[in-house]
């Protein structure tokens, strides 16, 4: 089967902004809780890969990044039901050919959310 | 005969006394005699006690009215600055004067004008009507603009009277002028608001503010500047990220401590302020940003950081690990981003300060300098040091140029 595909730019906004809904529009929550989290619990439910491509906006603020798969594998108020750190790994795949080193950074992310070692960056 | 010759010559006389006696040195001879003197007196003392009578009427009227309208005049009063009440016939505005440092640059004269910041943040506080004297200034450097431009906007905002004097030396009036200053000085019914727009679309120096995390607006302003650089509009992710980090940064300190998610209130809302100058030597252009905060500055937030962020106590692990001799010494330590995550062991880079830093590593950014509280960092010459002043905020200045990494816009 297919992977399942999310470009950010076209799926969700050519301009991501902050972290919480609350502190500007296009925020990481919104786009966790909108976007990114049905994507991989369809992906899940198909037994496929997710691929997220991070090219095409204009540009990303960290806060955005970390609530976004950071707070996949996080327990919250807006996430009851967080995904292992394991299976996110194993079944998302990152695009990122105009600033590379976001996919390191990124597992970084949810490896930390997962440990809980890290819940809130602010 | 002899008769009528004595009748002439008599006649005649009198002819010739009556000629002159219409003469003016007659007519002052007349003009002064006694009897006129005293007509003179008697009429300036009547004039004396109608003046007199006049004045005291126009007072009794006043009081009246101020009998009558009382309630009226107290609103008024409470409404208005503290000066109506000296003189309530001819109200003059009381103004507080302060001299603008003559050299108006944050990074090069960041003592006289950290100075003069708290000088008028004290008489912002006490709602004092300021009057700043720029005649002597001889240089307004473009980090200074966003300086006056939230200075002057948040005085009206709050109508409290905000008024100087034009700099003597033309390049400097010319770039004030330029930046919209004098346009926001006359402006009348400035209200206070959630977002500002200072200068125009053309101008070399125009300013922004905003409350929240607006990236539409940060792609906006880098859109811009690439115009201007590259002859067309395109993304500059890299700065976009410091942009961001720098407007997260703002809005996250007036967030309350305990919930994060929830909705902060409006008067706690505080504004960032950035300022973008273009700047063309030759063949090579280049864009400077001037960013702004007037919060608690960068290691204030720090150590008010909630329990569960990886920032919690950042100070306290920075000294156990790195044992720094001063807060220069820890910002170099946080901006460098040393400290690993203790889960991964890799290197905190990447998220907030650090990737600013990174971002300056990778020559994306150049001239990037940082004040903060009492801490002075300019990364491109690697001199961190502390300030014999504090400064409550936190200010970030860099600039972009032809190599800084853009993209096309699909």
């Amino acid at each position: 089967m297919e992977p399942l595909k999310i470009s950010i730019a076209k799926d969700f906004s050519g301009t991501p902004g902050p972290r919480y809904i609350w502190e500007g529009p296009d925020s990481g929550e919104l786009f966790r809780t909108t976007v990114l989290y049905p994507a991989l619990k369809e992906a899940q439910r198909k037994g496929v890969e997710l691929i997220i491509n991070l090219d095409g906006t204009a540009g990303y603020g960290t806060s955005f990044l970390e609530e976004s798969f950071g707070g996949l594998a996080r327990k919250d108020d807006t996430n009851p039901d967080p995904f292992n750190e394991k299976f996110i790994l194993d079944n998302i795949q990152i695009i990122s050919n105009e600033e590379e080193y976001w996919i390191d950074i990124i597992k970084g992310y949810i490896q930390e959310a997962n440990n809980q070692q890290y819940v809130k960056s602010y | 005969m002899r008769d009528i010759f004595i009748f002439l010559h008599i006649k005649i006389f009198f002819y010739f006394v009556r000629i002159h006696y219409r003469t003016p040195s007659l007519m002052k001879n007349v003009y002064q005699t006694l009897k006129h003197t005293k007509f003179r007196e008697k009429r300036a003392i009547k004039e004396k006690f109608k003046r007199r009578r006049f004045r005291f009427l126009k007072i009794a009227r006043l009081i009246l009215y101020l009998a009558k309208n009382k309630k009226e005049i107290i609103k008024f009063r409470k409404n208005k600055s503290r000066s109506i009440s000296r003189n309530l016939t001819n109200p003059q505005i009381d103004y507080h004067y302060v001299n603008a440092p003559v050299d108006f640059s944050f990074r090069k004269n960041y003592r006289e004008v950290t100075a003069f910041i708290n000088k008028i943040k004290t008489h912002f506080d006490k709602k004092h009507n300021v009057y700043v004297r720029f005649d002597h200034v001889i240089n307004i450097d473009y980090d200074a603009i966003v300086i006056l431009l939230s200075i002057l906007v948040r005085f009206k905002a709050k109508k409290i009277h905000f008024n100087g004097t034009y700099p003597r030396n033309t390049v400097a009036a010319e770039k004030l002028k330029g930046s919209g200053f004098f346009q926001a000085l006359k402006q009348r019914d400035f209200k206070e608001s959630k977002n500002y727009f200072l200068g125009s679309e053309n101008s070399i120096i125009s300013t922004h503010a905003e409350t929240t995390v607006d990236s539409k607006r940060s792609n906006e302003i880098l859109k811009k500047a690439a115009k201007f650089i590259w002859n067309e509009e395109r993304r500059i992710p890299r700065v976009q990220t410091v942009f961001i980090e720098l407007m997260q940064n703002t809005v996250d300190h007036a967030a309350r401590k305990e919930h994060k998610r929830t909705k902060v209130h409006d008067n706690d809302k505080r504004h960032w302020w950035v300022s973008v100058s273009y700047k063309e030597i030759g063949q090579n252009k280049s864009v400077c940003f001037a960013f702004i905060d007037y919060g608690v500055g960068i290691f204030e937030s720090l150590k008010n950081k909630p329990e569960t962020s990886f920032w919690y106590k950042i100070l306290d692990k920075i000294k156990e690990r790195f044992n720094p001799k001063d807060d220069s010494d820890a910002l170099k330590h946080i901006l460098s981003g040393e400290l690993r995550a203790t889960s991964t062991g890799q290197p905190f880079r990447g998220k907030g300060l650090p990737g600013i830093k990174q971002a300056f590593d990778n020559e994306q950014i150049f001239n990037l300098h940082i004040i903060t509280n009492n801490v002075y960092a300019s990364i491109s010459e690697n001199k961190y040091f502390l300030m014999p002043c504090d400064f409550k905020g936190t200010f970030v200045y860099w600039e972009i140029n032809e190599s800084t990494t853009s993209f096309k816009i699909e």
